[in-house]
């Protein structure tokens, strides 16, 4: 179920995996695996941003430029996890990766600014980055 | 100082993210599906288990020892073989190969109990075997044949030696040189030569045993009897080349010990019958950087070090290619050589079409890897097309009377000077063996590989 | 609920307004009244005190309207004109803070018709003005001149606004005056129009509520001296030698006439260097004094007391402070005054502070962006106001507090020129070590996006006020930690 859900996800962009004997240790490991730390790193820097650094301790880390530094941080992270996972694996480094650590890349910061537009509303210092909208009040 | 407390919390961080993907790298060796959310490490029982089945599936190593019960024919015929020796005189062929086998027999470490025995007929032309002693044995072989001893009728001497032997447990070793005489009473044995022979032997395919037929040809000095007594009756030779025989009949796996550890040094010619294997080890080679596959091809089962089950997608331009390891090395020395599995190797194909590309042993490249080491040979597939969404490839060695039979049969052996190194009515021998284990098992084995269509 | 009306009268008055507003701009609590209505009585159209005192309640009144009425806070108190209270439009008088003199720009002697007098009455006016009295023109003012200003004064009472004022007092409203005793204006204006007030015979519609009234005073004893003209100039001076002497003539006047005042307050100091010279007009512009802050906290007190309490005859206040000192802090006022006034003034200055220093660079702050303060501080009239109100040359707070800085007698609780808001307040510092940083830009902004994120106010002014109003309150409660 969360394999095919991101199987199918990556394989949208990437097409079907390469090298294509080590298909279904993309399927079954690295893109769930990838899919899930993806997740769960996207969400904890989102929650460190907004209800850590804004919240409890009150860093003024709260301007966009703060922001966009944590989602490059998450990018930069969501680039290495891949490459890490089929390393990891012992799967054969090939272009795919590279190209499947890029859309990884682009999905972390689609997702961090999702999360970001979702958990915001919570957050003391930093309800307004990066964007005003949608506003709680 | 906003800066630096920004920083330690970064590295708070990725101290987080390395524990996380820890976590899931340990997921991913267990082959677990489900988030492995447990972060301690409890030992998981490591994939051995699945190895373990494998293990089980290579066949049972054959036994280091043996019993042997070794017969050597003495009627007239056999004579020439074994002329008297002399000091100036070279041992024949079949001197020197017998004195070998027999001193292999007597002091090798592969043989436990062992007996002699001289194979003739008696008067009235029924087969006898006399045991003998090692001594006798040897003395008979360099010493040369004193009794005379008429032709001996092959199927009765067949039968009887395997009779002895079965009821022994032992595997027996048949040396003669088939050179069929029949009682010149009965003429009609020469017409169901081959249904004489299959009778002759339905006990070793009753009993499940499998039979060796070894052939090779010697120096033969002094009075020759062919079968076919026109012109000439009997013929004196001066070291022509006569073939003789060795023919080894017992339970495969003992066939095989005595073959590769007691003979040791085959001749070209060789015929197994009954020889088949329920499974040899194989696995489709998929990750193998060594015999790297094209096209979209993939092991149903990440994880399996045997891989049986694949799934593949053959597109248009790109074939799938893979390779099939093989273990063949319990396979009778014959079979194992890459010339004769090329030209015998089959596909049988169920809903793919695929065809065999090459066949390779293994080399000191594959022997060094470790996952390789263990496959003798290697099989090249090519996959152009799927008919069905999924089926199975079987890659299969079906059973095969080699080519020398016919080459060393004839219908007339009368002149062995003019045609040298033919028996009479060898194919009909043969073709009596070869009946006997037709219905038994058409492959020596079968490997089959399941397959999907890539989804 | 009841109003405050406040006559300020010359120059002193005045400047004694412009202090009252700074503290209602802070927020500091005037009770027992909503409304408080300011009426100057300065016939020097020109004044330059009296200019400055009417902008600043000009763009007081812009900010309160913003906000609207609340019960505290910054600019929380209702300052209107007089002609605003009628409240529905139908006040024949000019809307202004300034009581209209209508044009009195010819000299005394025209203004009381000295030649059309007969020969006796021209011989007793010589006798109780001098030529000079006689000569000057009214639109300054009368110069120190009591004498001058009680006739001219005397008249207003009969004009269309004091009519206005009369008829719109209402039981229950209360009156305060404001004057000084040594100038010209003031001291003649303040008893005359109590006795207009208080009289059973008042012309004055409504006097009955009017003789009723409860009424303070703030009367401002000298506490300035002005250089003495060169000599060989014109005369045309006001002689601060004179202001003793006049001070005690009023005084003793003062002590026998001033029926009906229930509290009188005095204040004084002894004079500093002398002042430049400038009778009337633009020119008189006198920089802000302690004072007319202290003086302006004799209305906050005259306001605490219940209506019962001051019903009871009259009483006198003076001023004094707890040592005598030049650099006058929070900790040298009375603990009364002091609790009154000290945290809502910290209050403020950190929000001014603040706001002109850092809110320009806070575009991104949630507090900021939540109602998008930049754009609402580029295009909202109000901003403007709040930026005139805070840091006009003429009439802002920042001035204000500059000039009461400039004195030899200075109010120096409160440091403009300190940017670090740990040590701007004089008698409390804000200690700060390596993990406390007590009151920076971060701490600040920090309480500003809690407040704001708790409020659901929208609109960017009443928003932005709110959110300082609240994240003052903690950052004086929590970090500057002032009792």
């Amino acid at each position: 179920m969360i394999q095919n859900f991101f199987s199918g996800l990556y394989e949208l962009f990437l097409g079907r995996p390469l090298p294509a004997n080590f298909t279904n240790d993309y399927r079954e490991v690295i893109f769930p695996n990838t899919g899930l730390m993806l997740l769960l790193i996207t969400l904890a820097l989102v929650l460190i941003y907004y209800y850590v650094l804004n919240s409890m301790m009150s860093t003024g880390l709260y301007k966009t430029k703060h922001w966009v530094l944590f989602l490059v941080l998450n990018a930069i992270i969501a680039f290495a996890i891949p490459i890490f996972q089929v390393q990891g694996n012992e799967v054969e480094v090939h272009s795919y990766t590279y190209t499947f650590a890029f859309v990884n890349t682009l999905y972390s910061i689609v997702l961090f600014f999702v999360f970001s537009i979702l958990l915001k509303r919570g957050s003391v210092q930093a309800w307004t980055t990066p964007t005003k909208w949608p506003t709680k009040k | 100082m906003s800066l630096k407390k920004y920083k330690s919390h970064t590295s708070y961080l990725l101290l987080g993210m390395l524990l996380l993907s820890g976590c899931f790298e340990k997921k991913s060796a267990n082959q677990e599906t489900e988030p492995a959310a447990t972060t301690e490490q409890t030992p998981q029982p490591e994939p051995i288990a699945p190895a373990a089945d494998e293990s089980m599936e290579t066949p049972v190593s054959a036994p280091d020892k043996v019993d042997v019960q070794v017969y050597l024919e003495i009627s007239n015929g056999m004579k020439g073989f074994m002329p008297q020796a002399a000091a100036d005189k070279e041992p024949t062929g079949f001197q020197s190969k017998l004195n070998k086998l027999i001193s292999e027999v007597q002091d090798g470490r592969y043989v436990v109990s062992k007996s002699y025995y001289l194979a003739k007929q008696d008067a009235k032309g029924n087969p006898v075997l006399d045991s003998v002693s090692y001594q006798t044995m040897k003395g008979t072989i360099v010493g040369g044949i004193k009794s005379d001893v008429l032709g001996t009728p092959l199927p009765a001497m067949l039968e009887v030696a395997l009779k002895n032997a079965v009821s022994q447990n032992a595997v027996s070793i048949i040396v003669s040189d088939f050179i069929h005489g029949p009682d010149p009473r009965k003429p009609e044995q020469f017409i169901s030569l081959d249904s004489d022979i299959r009778s002759s032997l339905k006990l070793a395919e009753q009993k499940g045993l499998a039979i060796a037929v070894l052939a090779d040809a010697s120096e033969f000095y002094g009075s020759y009897h062919p079968a076919v007594k026109k012109p000439e009756i009997k013929r004196t030779l001066n070291g022509e080349l006569i073939p003789y025989y060795i023919w080894v009949i017992g339970k495969q796996q003992e066939v095989q010990v005595v073959t590769s550890k007691v003979l040791r040094q085959l001749p070209a010619q060789q015929a197994y019958f009954g020889f088949s294997y329920t499974s040899v080890p194989f696995s489709a080679l998929l990750k193998s950087k060594t015999f790297k596959p094209n096209g979209n091809v993939y092991c149903a089962s990440r994880t399996a070090e045997v891989c049986k089950s694949i799934n593949l997608l053959p597109e248009k331009n790109v074939p799938v290619e893979f390779t099939i390891g093989l273990n063949l090395n319990n396979l009778p020395l014959s079979m194992q050589q890459s010339t004769y599995l090329k030209s015998n190797l089959k596909l049988k194909n169920n809903g793919i079409k695929a065809s065999i590309l090459s066949v390779q042993a293994a080399d000191e490249n594959t022997k060094a890897t470790p996952e390789l080491a263990k496959y003798s040979h290697f099989v090249n597939l090519q996959v152009p097309q799927l008919t069905a969404s999924s089926g199975a490839i079987s890659l299969h060695l079906p059973q095969q009377t080699p080519n020398w039979i016919a080459a060393w049969s004839t219908t007339n052996d009368n002149n062995p000077a003019a045609a040298p190194k033919k028996t009479y009515q060898l194919t009909k021998i043969i073709e009596g063996v070869y009946a006997l284990y037709r219905d038994r098992s058409e492959d020596v084995f079968q490997a089959t590989i399941q397959f999907n269509k890539a989804d | 609920m009841p109003k405050l009306f406040v006559f300020g009268i010359g120059g002193t008055g005045s400047r004694v307004i412009r202090s009252l507003v700074m503290l209602m701009a802070a927020g500091v609590k005037v009770q027992n009244c909503d409304k408080i209505v300011p009426i100057i009585i300065d016939p020097d159209t020109q004044n330059g005190d009296m200019n400055r005192t009417v902008d600043l309640l000009k763009t007081y009144k812009q900010i309160h309207q913003q906000l609207g009425r609340r019960d505290e806070g910054f600019f929380h108190k209702d300052i209107s004109t007089l002609s605003s209270i009628a409240g529905d439009g139908s006040s024949k008088i000019r809307d202004s803070f300034v009581y209209d003199f209508g044009g009195i720009n010819k000299p005394f002697k025209d203004h009381v018709g000295y030649n059309q007098l007969d020969i006796d009455s021209q011989a007793l006016v010589d006798l109780l003005f001098t030529r000079e009295n006689l000569g000057n023109s009214l639109d300054v003012g009368f110069r120190g001149s009591p004498n001058v200003g009680s006739v001219v004064l005397n008249e207003i009472i009969d004009s269309p606004e004091m009519r206005f004022f009369a008829s719109n007092f209402q039981e229950g409203d209360r009156v305060f005056f404001v004057s000084s005793i040594f100038g010209g204006t003031g001291a003649a204006g303040f008893p005359l129009l109590l006795k207009n007030f208080k009289d059973a015979h008042t012309s004055l519609p409504n006097g009955a509520s009017l003789n009723r009234a409860l009424t303070g005073a703030m009367v401002v004893l000298p506490y300035f001296s002005l250089e003495q003209p060169a000599a060989g100039s014109e005369a045309d001076f006001i002689d601060s030698n004179a202001f003793t002497t006049k001070a005690k003539d009023a005084l003793s006047y003062y002590q026998h006439h001033l029926d009906g005042v229930n509290a009188l307050y005095y204040i004084g100091d002894t004079p500093d260097k002398p002042l430049e010279n400038n009778p009337g007009r633009a020119s008189q512009k006198n920089d802000a004094h302690l004072i007319e802050l202290l003086s302006a906290m004799a209305i906050v007190d005259f306001m605490d007391y219940s209506d019962n309490e001051l019903d009871n005859g009259q009483v006198y206040h003076e001023f004094g402070l707890r040592e005598d000192v030049d650099q006058v802090q929070f900790a040298h006022l009375d603990s009364e005054t002091r609790d009154k006034i000290a945290k809502q003034l910290i209050r403020f200055h950190y929000f001014e502070r603040y706001f002109t220093m850092h809110t320009a660079s806070d575009a991104q702050a949630a507090y900021a962006k939540g109602v998008d303060l930049p754009g609402a501080m580029r295009n909202e009239p109000v901003f403007k106001e709040l930026n005139k109100f805070l840091t006009h040359a003429e009439f802002g707070y920042q001035s204000w507090l500059r000039e009461l800085n400039r004195k030899e007698r200075t109010f120096a609780a409160l440091n403009l020129d300190e940017t670090d808001f740990n040590r701007m307040v004089s008698d409390k510092q804000i200690e700060t070590g390596l993990f406390n940083k007590g009151i920076n830009q971060n701490a600040f902004v920090k309480e500003l996006n809690k407040a704001a994120e708790a409020s659901s106010e929208r609109n960017a002014f009443k928003a932005t006020i709110q959110a300082f109003e609240k994240a003052t309150d903690v950052l004086v409660e929590g970090k500057l930690k002032y009792s």
